[in-house]
């Protein structure tokens, strides 16, 4: 039995049931929809690299959280993490620049188009309706990655939703409790805010790109002692409002896992997710792997 | 133009000040008003009254002054190092409530924009932002603060964003950075070979700087999602291509510096201090 990339989004939208929007984002960013699949790959950013290691284990259907052309600009319109904000941020001549794509004689962009076109690669984003489930998978997917699914203490509304990540810990240091994050989810740089020896035990858990409202209300759950957070959207000023939280003598920690540690584990539930629907081909979730290393 | 020139304008200062240590009961004190007064006419630019960014934040014009801290951001631990040295005018170069625009609505009922509001009015502080205009000051004061902090004039190639410094590595280059930006840069984060030869240096900051002709890109408050994934992609396919990220704050805190530098014979009565909103991040 043979199938196309386009028959595997359609039984994902079958799974999905009748909420599903159309938007730009989640689409095809590269390849043919009719393509046979032989293989899929689920992964945060369909780097050159993950794209190797997919060619490698004969899978040619990537399914991404990020686009293979590294810009949101499409996300306009029909992502969900503008909504709420003011116009002030998102409609400003700074915010379009920020999110503007690579100049199409862009040596890397025409590389990275000519590796997918030689391999025949189908390359699918899926963002904005992956997001828009009532469980926050992406929530869910880090937790479980940390082995704090145990420890979830969801504060009221939904279970695993989204800003719902609430978990009592055992009470340990910060920089203890950082240094557990570390070795558990293998990554080689924290950026770690607030006292190292102040005990924490409830965790507010986050991931992705984050806004001030994001923050304020995973600080104000009672309790929580601890954020554990994606990335933010303008650092010095997010960054900063963690710093003043610590400065204003509340014993509070605040550590910034980035945008790739903190989506990674999501897409692997993506690959669980498609899995029973998509029994003809192989389906694996090939991690993109932390982006940097540190000089310290 | 009508603005003074700074020579005379320093010597109409000293005349001020000589005038005030004679008769000091007499002396009208230094208002918030009169230094952004004075900083509006030296500028050499015209002011932009529809500026959101470079206004009161906190205290009004009539606010007395006892001292100035120029810095990146008006941070709690600002305030409070303000405070302790008694310098009250913090002219700050980024946000004090959080968003581009300080906007209240966001954080009236957050009980942190409180406490530091409480915070500044118990202690009367006022806090003043500018941002646009020294970075429309020519030169951009905030770019002249870091071609001196890193002792790099000399190897400007002309375009203002662009170095050729003697030989390194990309690894050297960060622990240079590391060591000589007085905000520290503990967040620091690199992608490419560590020991990739440098000596064409840029500077960065959103996807379409990514992918400059330069040996190092040098990036400050960039989006993990678009350019770090570019950045990895580039060094994999082989470009000779180095890139080394730092917080906004190590980027622009070391320009302020300048900012004192500028301000500072502008308001002879009350001393102007650099205070580097440090890089509060630490690692495990």
């Amino acid at each position: 039995m043979s199938i196309t990339a386009q028959a595997v989004i359609d039984r994902i939208q079958r799974k999905f049931g009748p909420g599903w929007e159309p938007t730009p984002v989640d689409a095809f960013m590269a390849g043919k929809p009719d393509t046979e699949v032989k293989g899929i790959a689920t992964t945060y950013a369909p780097t050159l690299d993950v794209l190797k290691k997919a060619v490698a284990s004969g899978k040619n259907f990537i399914i991404s959280r990020e686009s293979p052309w590294w810009a949101r600009l499409n996300a306009f319109g029909g992502g969900t993490q503008f909504q709420g904000l003011p116009s002030v941020w998102t409609n400003g001549q700074d915010y379009v620049r920020q999110e503007a794509g690579a100049a199409e004689t862009d040596a890397t962009l025409i590389a990275k188009k000519q590796y997918i076109e030689a391999n025949k690669l189908v390359v699918y984003r899926w963002f904005a309706n992956w997001n828009a489930q009532p469980v926050d998978f992406q929530l869910k997917g880090l937790a479980k990655a940390l082995g704090w699914e145990q420890h979830y203490k969801p504060s009221g509304g939904y279970p695993w939703g989204h800003n719902n990540g609430f978990f009592e810990l055992a009470p340990a240091t910060l920089k203890d409790t950082a240094l557990a994050i570390k070795k558990k989810l293998g990554v080689k740089s924290l950026r770690i805010g607030g006292n190292p020896n102040t005990i924490v035990h409830k965790a507010a858990l986050s991931h992705g790109m984050y806004w001030l409202p994001d923050l304020q209300k995973l600080y104000a759950e009672p309790g929580v002692d601890l954020l554990v957070v994606g990335e933010p959207e303008w650092e010095n000023e997010l960054s900063l409002y963690s710093f003043d939280v610590a400065d204003s003598g509340q014993k509070k920690g605040y550590i910034v896992l980035g945008q790739q540690v903190s989506e990674e584990p999501g897409c692997a539930e993506m690959a669980a997710w498609i899995k029973p629907i998509v029994t003809e081909v192989p389906i694996e979730h090939i991690p993109a792997g932390e982006p940097c290393w540190t000089s310290s | 133009m009508t603005h003074l020139s700074r020579r005379e304008f320093v010597a109409m200062a000293g005349a001020t000040l000589a005038a005030t240590q004679l008769a000091p009961a007499q002396a009208p004190k230094l208002t918030a008003g009169e230094v952004v007064d004075r900083i509006k006419k030296n500028l050499g630019i015209p002011w932009n009254a529809t500026t959101f960014r470079d206004t009161y934040k906190i205290g009004s014009p009539e606010s007395p002054v006892t001292g100035i801290v120029s810095t990146f951001g008006s941070n709690l631990s600002i305030m409070q190092k303000a405070v302790k040295a008694g310098l009250n005018m913090i002219v700050t170069h980024e946000p004090t409530f959080w968003s581009d625009a300080d906007i209240i609505d966001m954080v009236k009922d957050d009980p942190l924009y409180h406490f530091k509001l409480d915070y500044a009015t118990k202690n009367k502080l006022v806090v003043w932002r500018i941002h646009d205009h020294v970075h429309s000051h020519k030169p951009d004061l905030i770019w002249a603060g870091w071609n001196k902090g890193l002792g790099w004039e000399k190897y400007l190639t002309g375009n203002d964003r662009g170095y050729v410094i003697p030989p390194t590595t990309l690894k050297d280059l960060a622990l240079f950075l590391d060591k000589t930006l007085p905000a520290g840069t503990k967040s620091i984060r690199c992608i490419g070979d560590p020991n990739l030869p440098v000596t064409r240096v840029a500077t960065g900051r959103d996807l379409t700087s990514m992918g400059m002709d330069a040996d190092c890109i040098i990036s400050s408050d960039s989006r993990e999602y678009n350019c770090y994934e570019y950045a990895r992609d580039s060094v994999h396919m082989g470009i000779k291509r180095g890139y080394i990220y730092i917080a906004h704050e190590a980027a622009e805190d070391v320009g302020t510096q300048e900012v004192a530098n500028w301000l500072r014979p502008l308001v002879p009565e009350v001393e102007v201090r650099y205070m580097p909103t440090t890089d509060e991040f630490w690692g495990v």
